[in-house]
């Protein structure tokens, strides 16, 4: 547009500039003198005003002037108008361009976007794999108490079964380990979403420190409490008294704990400390909508066998959950039938197809 | 960890109880060092140290090993006190022999010299070396308890081979040396595992006990080892030349064969760094020496401007065993590295004998009058039972598990407030190495309580960014009130 006006401005000038030069030409005419010789000389001697002879000679000189100016406003106007339409269709191959290059944008960015969810998945699944062989081979112990190798275990023999339609051995398990690992609805983390501490029939797990006379007082509370929350929960009957006394109990048994810091050595104050943050926790589930669930029996495991607690599982969309400090024994116990399980899977379905390379980021990294 | 942090500690401590020729692995250094001042024709042929020349202020028997190396070069225990020994001195059995230089003992033509790791280079961490003589049994020429640390030993004899018994990790190890001038390099180590409990009340069988592990390397000539289920021969390399001990897996050495001798048997002590070190040592040494006085030596060094001559002054005190004086070293001194190093001298001491355990909790339920006298009873109290367990504790460690626990975190955080300075200390001593960052922030156990506030305050912020402290549970909310039917 700007160029365009500058064209038009050019004109412009041109048009006042020829319509000045057609009066310098009309002027020196005129002025050169009367009529003929005299006008003549008049014009020699008057200067260069008297070129063209005589009144008609000036006006025709002057009109053709006036003709040409004309014509060369023509052809400015006309190359005007060149000139804008080629920045016209500068304009649209501009604007084609840009298009074209925000067309290129959209897909490379959305080539970026695959690459990255790939990625992404590549790295989860590098990570579900690894886990899953820290799971298999000589977990940490921790992976084994929170329930982190259970469930890989677990999810990987989830997927075999429906991949290949096949169960694994027979591998028996004894109901009362059963009873000692804990599940929840895997909507929340392992560590929260599991009752730690209190366990099924209403009682608390206490660690052998904290059943020494020191803690008797604050324990019988708790166990009377306990007992009595879980009993309106099973009813569906929990008050708003009960469970604010409850929570006020485990909040003094936290700072009991702690005033007792320098006097308890560190093993001791790290399963009491354990204890008492499980207990806080237990007592948010108590007041929470899944509550019932927990002695309800719906978060418990059933089945004689590896095969059928895990189908049972499945089917309740069931996790396993942390542990207790007790139930330590009976998480190793169920690790190592599940290995068996698994490990007896994995030779019926035959060799595992080898999973894809990993793409690695293909323009970004990880974000 | 501690290794490239305590090396050069012990260069300096090597200085305190082993000068001269400290660190001179050397043979023909050795020849010079085992002349006693006068000698009597012994058994093959071997001198005999005098008793009566240059008798130290020691209560010395009329035969046995003696100590060949200058005076100032080890501490030599009677009674649980340490003294430093005179060069000639006589060391009866049931006395330890410390240092972490090059202290040589003779015995019967076996020449036994405690080193140092000068260099910084040897496989274990090395503070001091030590052992404790015992009564030789009958075909042997030397018999020893050996303690953690380096001793080389060398059949000096001028023919035949030498014999020695040495008792580690309950079991006894004979070591023959089979040619004249055979040598080889003993290195051992012992801790408490981390997580081990200390019971006060603990009989010796189940006491807990450390964990060491042994390396035994022939670096010229042959050698064969027997115990009571293997017997066998090594030779200098290249050859089967190493031996592999740990107690852990049980007490069946494993040969290792080796091409040359190890780089951290030979140490160079032309090293600049080592060789800047041993003028420093040589120092200590002639003070030692001048003085005889090990506490006064501690005393001095302890608050120098110097860090490492500090340093030096606590594993001076933790290789003589004097608890008292470490503590009182630590709260004297201003600088926070005498505190972190005190606690490692201690954590090493702690893994060398199995009753030291007990032995540091007896001294900390008494208590250090010398200090309470001199801070006005602010320091040095008596702990009760139950303080005096869980520093030790604190002092084995932590398993790897534990550290994992938030638990762990908030329990020490609540330390850094404990009543007894050396918890506190301990506990910032496992923040600085358990927490990603190693700060500090500023945090001296010795400061006055305000001051201590404001870096524990700004622990707790930064372990909780970390994560690392117990979660708090969200607001609990309070359930409804039930439906009535």
């Amino acid at each position: 547009m700007f160029r365009g006006m500058r064209n038009l401005l050019t004109v412009g000038v041109l048009v006042l500039g020829a319509g000045s030069a057609s009066a310098q030409f009309g002027g020196g005419g005129f002025g050169g003198g009367a009529y003929g010789m005299a006008g003549y000389g008049g014009g020699f001697g008057g200067g260069f005003g008297g070129y063209y002879p005589g009144a008609y000679g000036g006006y025709m000189q002057g009109l053709a002037s006036v003709t040409n100016a004309n014509g060369q406003y023509q052809m400015q106007i006309q190359q005007a108008r060149v000139e804008q339409q080629q920045a016209e269709q500068a304009r649209n191959k501009t604007r084609l361009d840009w298009d074209k290059t925000r067309i290129e944008e959209t897909n490379l960015r959305s080539q970026e976007a695959t690459a990255n969810r790939e990625y992404r998945e590549n790295v989860r699944e590098q990570a579900r794999q690894e886990t899953l062989n820290w799971s298999r081979k000589d977990p940490p112990a921790h992976y084994i108490y929170e329930g982190v190798a259970l469930n890989a275990i677990a999810d990987e023999i989830k997927q075999l079964q429906l991949d290949s339609s096949l169960r694994g051995p027979q591998i028996l398990v004894d109901q009362e380990i059963l009873n000692r690992i804990n599940v929840n609805d895997g909507t929340s983390n392992s560590a929260a979403a599991g009752l730690g501490v209190i366990k099924p029939n209403g009682s608390l797990n206490w660690p052998v420190i904290m059943r020494s006379r020191d803690f008797e007082p604050i324990r019988k509370v708790l166990d009377q409490q306990v007992a009595g929350a879980i009993r309106m929960v099973r009813s569906d009957s929990l008050d708003a008294e009960t469970y604010t006394a409850l929570q006020k109990e485990a909040d003094k048994l936290q700072k009991y704990i702690d005033s007792l810091v320098g006097d308890m050595r560190p093993d001791d104050y790290i399963r009491a400390n354990r204890f008492s943050t499980s207990l806080e926790k237990d007592v948010i589930l108590l007041g929470g909508d899944n509550a019932k669930k927990y002695f309800s029996g719906d978060f418990k495991l059933s089945g004689s066998s590896v095969a059928e607690v895990l189908d049972n599982m499945f089917k309740s969309g069931l996790k396993f959950a942390a542990a207790g400090d007790a139930d330590r024994q009976a998480y190793n116990a169920f690790y190592n039938s599940l290995l068996q399980y698994d490990a007896g899977l994995q030779q019926l379905a035959g060799p595992a197809k080898p999973a894809a390379p990993g793409k690695g980021p293909a323009f970004l990294p990880e974000p | 960890m501690f290794r490239k942090k305590a090396w050069p500690l012990m260069l300096t401590v090597g200085a305190c109880v082993a000068l001269s020729g400290c660190g001179q692995r050397k043979v023909a250094d050795a020849k010079e060092k085992g002349k006693p001042p006068a000698t009597t024709p012994g058994p093959d042929g071997v001198a005999m140290a005098n008793p009566a020349n240059g008798a130290p202020n020691l209560t010395l028997p009329l035969a046995g090993p003696f100590l060949a190396s200058s005076k100032g070069s080890a501490l030599v225990g009677v009674d649980g006190k340490f003294k430093v020994a005179d060069k000639g001195s006589q060391i009866a059995p049931g006395n330890r022999v410390v240092s972490a230089g090059s202290a040589v003992i003779m015995s019967n033509g076996v020449e036994a010299e405690l080193l140092a790791d000068l260099t910084g280079n040897d496989p274990m961490p090395v503070e001091t070396s030590g052992l404790t003589v015992l009564k030789t049994s009958e075909g042997f020429d030397f018999e020893f308890q050996l303690e953690p640390g380096r001793v080389d030993l060398e059949n000096k004899k001028s023919n035949g081979p030498a014999k020695i018994r040495i008792h580690a990790a309950g079991q006894k190890h004979d070591l023959e040396l089979v040619t004249p001038g055979s040598r080889c390099a003993i290195e051992t180590y012992g801790r408490l595992m981390p997580g081990a409990q200390f019971d006060p009340e603990a009989t010796p069988e189940n006491m807990i006990k450390p964990v060491g592990r042994g390396l035994m390397v022939v670096i010229k000539g042959e050698a064969s080892y027997s115990d009571s289920d293997t017997f066998m021969k090594l030779t200098e390399p290249p050859g089967r030349s190493q031996l592999n001990f740990d107690s852990k897996d049980g007490h069946e050495p494993v040969p290792t064969h080796l091409d040359k001798v190890p780089a951290w048997v030979l140490a160079d002590t032309k090293e600049p760094s080592a060789a800047k070190h041993l003028a420093m040592v040589k120092e200590i040494e002639a003070k030692l020496a001048e003085k005889g006085d090990i506490a006064a030596v501690i005393d001095e060094y302890g608050t120098s401007a110097d860090p490492a001559k500090r340093v030096a002054a606590v594993h001076l005190a933790a290789a003589s065993g004097d608890l008292a004086r470490i503590f009182m070293t630590v709260n004297r001194s201003p600088h926070p590295d005498v505190v972190d190093e005190a606690i490692v001298a201690v954590r090493h001491w702690l893994g060398g004998g199995p009753n030291r355990a007990k032995t540091m909790y007896d001294f900390l339920l008494k208590g250090i009058p010398e200090l309470m006298e001199k801070t006005g009873g602010k320091h040095g109290a008596p702990a009760t039972p139950a303080q005096a367990v869980v520093l030790i504790d604190l002092f084995i460690g932590f398993t790897e598990e534990q550290k994992l626990q938030p638990s762990t975190y908030k329990y020490l955080l609540r330390l850094l407030s404990n009543e007894k300075s050396a918890i506190r200390g301990v506990a910032s001593w496992y923040l600085n190495h358990m927490v990603p960052d190693g700060v500090r922030f500023g945090f001296n156990p010795n400061d006055p309580e305000e001051a201590r506030a404001k870096s524990v305050k700004q622990w707790e912020t930064r372990l909780n960014e970390l994560k690392l402290l117990p979660v708090a549970p969200p607001v609990p909310k309070v359930p409804a009130a039930p439906k009535k039917p």
